[in-house]
């Protein structure tokens, strides 16, 4: 019914638009185009058991994107088409249809979009619609979605709606509110200072009828935030609070959640400074007590982690603990100036970087020295068989303690330096450290105290190097030598690429990552990769052939595990 | 069945429209000082304008602007344009921007897109993606991607736009 008004209203505008019009207007339409395919080859070495061999031998995927824009008017839609959805993107992807249809209009500082659209208060604590299509996530909400400038530098918004889950609707309903006041627009600042502050509120609703627990139908957030912003400092801090909100994700515990957000940056001359604190406690937050791991996400939890893009540093990539986590991050950046000592005739840019990331310091028993958690009974007699944490409150947590795991801890250091007219070098190094259990096996801090086993923690070094060379004009050459080393997992990796591209429409690319180090022998071997890429204009076709090693794939963020895989890659990307 | 309707009616909307988008549509993103600022008021007093869309962590979007950053200077003399970057870092790095830039040196005017909105009404799937405007904010050409030398190209456009008010 909703969609078929859509339909209605829009054509109505349409015709509106035409009657009005005798004249030119008559709007413009705009969209873009993706499609993505990929033949697989039986690769035995790789993968013995055949779990990465798709049974269609070829997977293909693609979108459209159609969006009419006239005046203060816009209307879009997006058609998808997963025949299936290719290994590693989320396999709930099946089929076809139009996930995503919206009309919106703005006019005299209100702005209401109908259909499905994405959003996010603050800094995404408590609510974050977005789409990443690189990994399959797309939680853009149908409903509502109104935005209000009142007076200058003051925002209101409220959204209702369900979240997409795959082709089908969430089940859970999402309301929220959030406000935000620039008082630099307000009070007509003439310097170059700023103070924002910003609240929100969401709820989110869905039906409750469970055997076992009680569990609350309507659970609510909120957020305050304040922003102060200089000349050259940054200072941003966000304090969240959620509801008991029992959920696959915390294993049904009944404690309520906090979180939060600090970030100073400072930046003047050649000196970049950044300093990050997170604490998030049971946290996550979505419109389903139980679904897939990547779906109806409200919020967004910000890891304050650099995301690495060279491909072996990647391979360690970390992902936000959203049931318990802590973390710091300070990064210092200078650029030495051209013609100086240190920074030589073109100038040379220093990165230092570390973060580390550990549980919270939690406690399974009360201030009476009781436990928190629950004994499980046996069925026949009444003995205790064992102890579990749903259905309780699960811990208690020191807000400033120190947590008994670390997570995850990166220090990286990058040179980047113009040797001369045609030759460029980025260097780095890296040294991690990374718990394998928490960050791909999904152990909770829980699942550690009744076990009393230690977790697993890999070291890691690793370094790039990475070289530019113009050999003429139109004409380069990249190359990135990687090698990754640790004991652990895998064993050692080297890479090394090679891109050659002729501006402006040719690139290829040839990779070859061997894992040499790998402690089962048979796995010590090549992972080859070829691309080859045409740009013209805004269309941009790829063709590759390789084999995929398994790992962890992150964009922006937000990271997914990848199986091993072996074929040919065809890809066309396009825009209008 | 009514997913086709609305389809219909999309196009039916749109079958007198001219193709492509021709304007920065009124989006608001936000400045260097936390300020909301709508998208289609961007302008350079009658001069062309160059927009990119790039993100801390895309290497060859940065890439890109470091071959610019090094022409800049020149380019402005010669044509008056500007360059305005629009990064769509989100909320885990986009306080991580301005240090960034102050770090590269670059002189750009730059705007956040956190939740990539504006990226999304302007058709933008990969980035780098660089948009050219002439003195009246009319888009008259785009591209995606970046190669090295793709800077050359885009610095003929300008010239051409700049003396004969169109890039054909």
């Amino acid at each position: 019914m909703k969609k078929l008004l859509l339909s209605a209203f829009l054509l109505t505008t349409g015709v509106i638009a035409t009657a009005q019009n005798g004249k030119k207007d008559y709007g413009t339409i705009s969209g873009n185009f993706q499609a993505d395919g990929q033949y697989y080859l039986e690769d035995e070495i790789i993968d013995p058991l055949g779990e990465a061999y798709p049974d269609e031998r070829f997977l293909g995927t693609g979108f459209f994107n159609l969006t009419y824009a006239k005046g203060n008017f816009m209307a879009g839609m997006r058609y998808e088409n997963y025949q299936n959805n290719r290994i590693g993107l989320p396999d709930g992807y099946k089929g076809e249809g139009i996930a995503y249809r919206y009309a919106r209009f703005i006019k005299d500082g209100f702005d209401v979009t109908v259909g499905n659209f994405y959003e996010q208060f603050g800094s995404g604590l408590t609510l974050r619609a977005y789409e990443e299509r690189g990994l399959g996530i797309d939680n853009n909400l149908d409903g509502i979605r109104m935005a209000f400038t009142p007076t200058e530098g003051v925002t209101l918004k409220a959204i209702m709606g369900r979240q997409r889950n795959y082709f089908e609707k969430s089940e859970g309903i999402v309301r929220g509110a959030d406000v935000e006041w620039s008082l630099k627009n307000t009070l007509k600042w003439e310097s170059n200072t700023n103070f924002i502050l910003g609240g929100s509120f969401v709820s989110k609703f869905q039906e409750a009828n469970d055997p076992l627990y009680n569990l609350p139908e309507n659970v609510a957030s909120g957020a305050v935030r304040a922003n102060l912003i200089t000349g050259t400092w940054n200072i941003l801090g966000e304090y969240a609070y959620k509801c008991n909100d029992p959920s696959v994700d915390n294993n049904f515990i009944y404690k309520e959640g906090n979180a939060l957000y600090l970030t100073a940056t400072y930046a003047k001359n050649n000196l970049g400074l950044s300093l990050g604190a997170k604490r998030y406690d049971n946290f996550s937050f979505r419109s389903e007590r139980v679904t897939d791991p990547q779906q109806l996400l409200i919020n967004y939890l910000p890891s304050l982690t650099t995301l690495h893009t060279y491909s072996l540093p990647a391979l360690y990539s970390f992902n936000t603990i959203a049931t318990g986590e802590q973390g710091l991050q300070g990064e210092l950046s200078y650029n030495f100036k051209r013609k100086t000592k240190i920074g030589g005739k073109y100038g040379m840019q220093v990165k230092v970087s570390y973060a580390i990331s550990t549980s919270l310091a939690k406690n399974f028993v009360d201030e009476n020295g009781d436990r928190i958690d629950r004994p499980l009974y046996s069925p026949i007699d009444t003995s205790i068989t064992g102890y579990t944490d749903a259905g309780t409150d699960g811990y208690e947590s020191d807000f400033f303690g120190k947590g008994d795991h670390t997570y995850f801890q990166d220090f990286h250091v990058e040179v980047k330096k113009k040797f001369n007219k045609k030759l460029k070098g980025t260097f780095t190094y890296y040294n991690f450290l990374f718990n394998n259990d928490v960050q791909r096996k999904g152990t909770s801090d829980y699942n550690f105290h009744i076990s009393g086993e230690e977790a697993h923690l890999y070291h890691i070094n690793a370094g790039v190097i990475e070289l530019f060379y113009k050999i003429k004009s139109k004409h380069s050459l990249r190359t990135e030598i990687q090698g990754l080393f640790t004991e652990k997992d895998r064993g050692d990796w080297g890479l090394i690429l090679l891109e050659y591209s002729v501006a402006p429409h040719w690139f290829i690319a040839v990779q070859d990552a061997y894992n040499y180090g790998n402690p089962d022998e048979d796995l010590q071997v090549h992972y080859l990769n070829v691309n080859v890429g045409y740009t013209v204009g805004t269309t941009k076709f790829q063709l590759g052939y390789g084999r995929q090693q398994s790992g962890v794939f992150c964009v922006g963020g937000i990271c997914r595990t990848v199986p091993a895989s072996n074929g040919f890659t065809v890809g066309v990307t396009s825009n209008f | 069945m009514k997913k086709l309707i609305f389809g219909i009616a999309l196009l039916l909307g749109a079958t007198t429209a001219s193709i492509a988008q021709d304007k920065m549509p009124a989006i608001k993103i936000k400045d260097m000082t936390g300020n909301a600022v709508d998208a289609s008021t961007l302008s350079n007093d009658g001069n062309p304008v160059v927009i990119s869309f790039w993100a801390t962590w895309c290497k060859p979007c940065v890439r890109e602007l470091n071959a610019i950053h090094d022409l800049y200077p020149d380019w402005v003399d010669e044509t008056k344009v500007k360059l305005i970057a629009i990064s769509i870092d989100d909320s885990r790095q986009s306080a991580k921007v301005r240090p960034f830039i102050t770090s590269q040196g670059w002189e750009y005017d730059i705007y956040l897109d956190e939740n990539s909105e504006l990226r999304r009404a302007l058709n933008v799937n990969n980035i780098p993606h660089t948009f050219l405007l002439d003195g009246e904010g009319n888009i008259v050409w785009q591209h995606n991607g970046y190669i090295p030398g793709d800077e050359e190209h885009l610095y003929e456009l300008i010239e051409k736009l700049v003396a004969t008010g169109s890039i054909d």
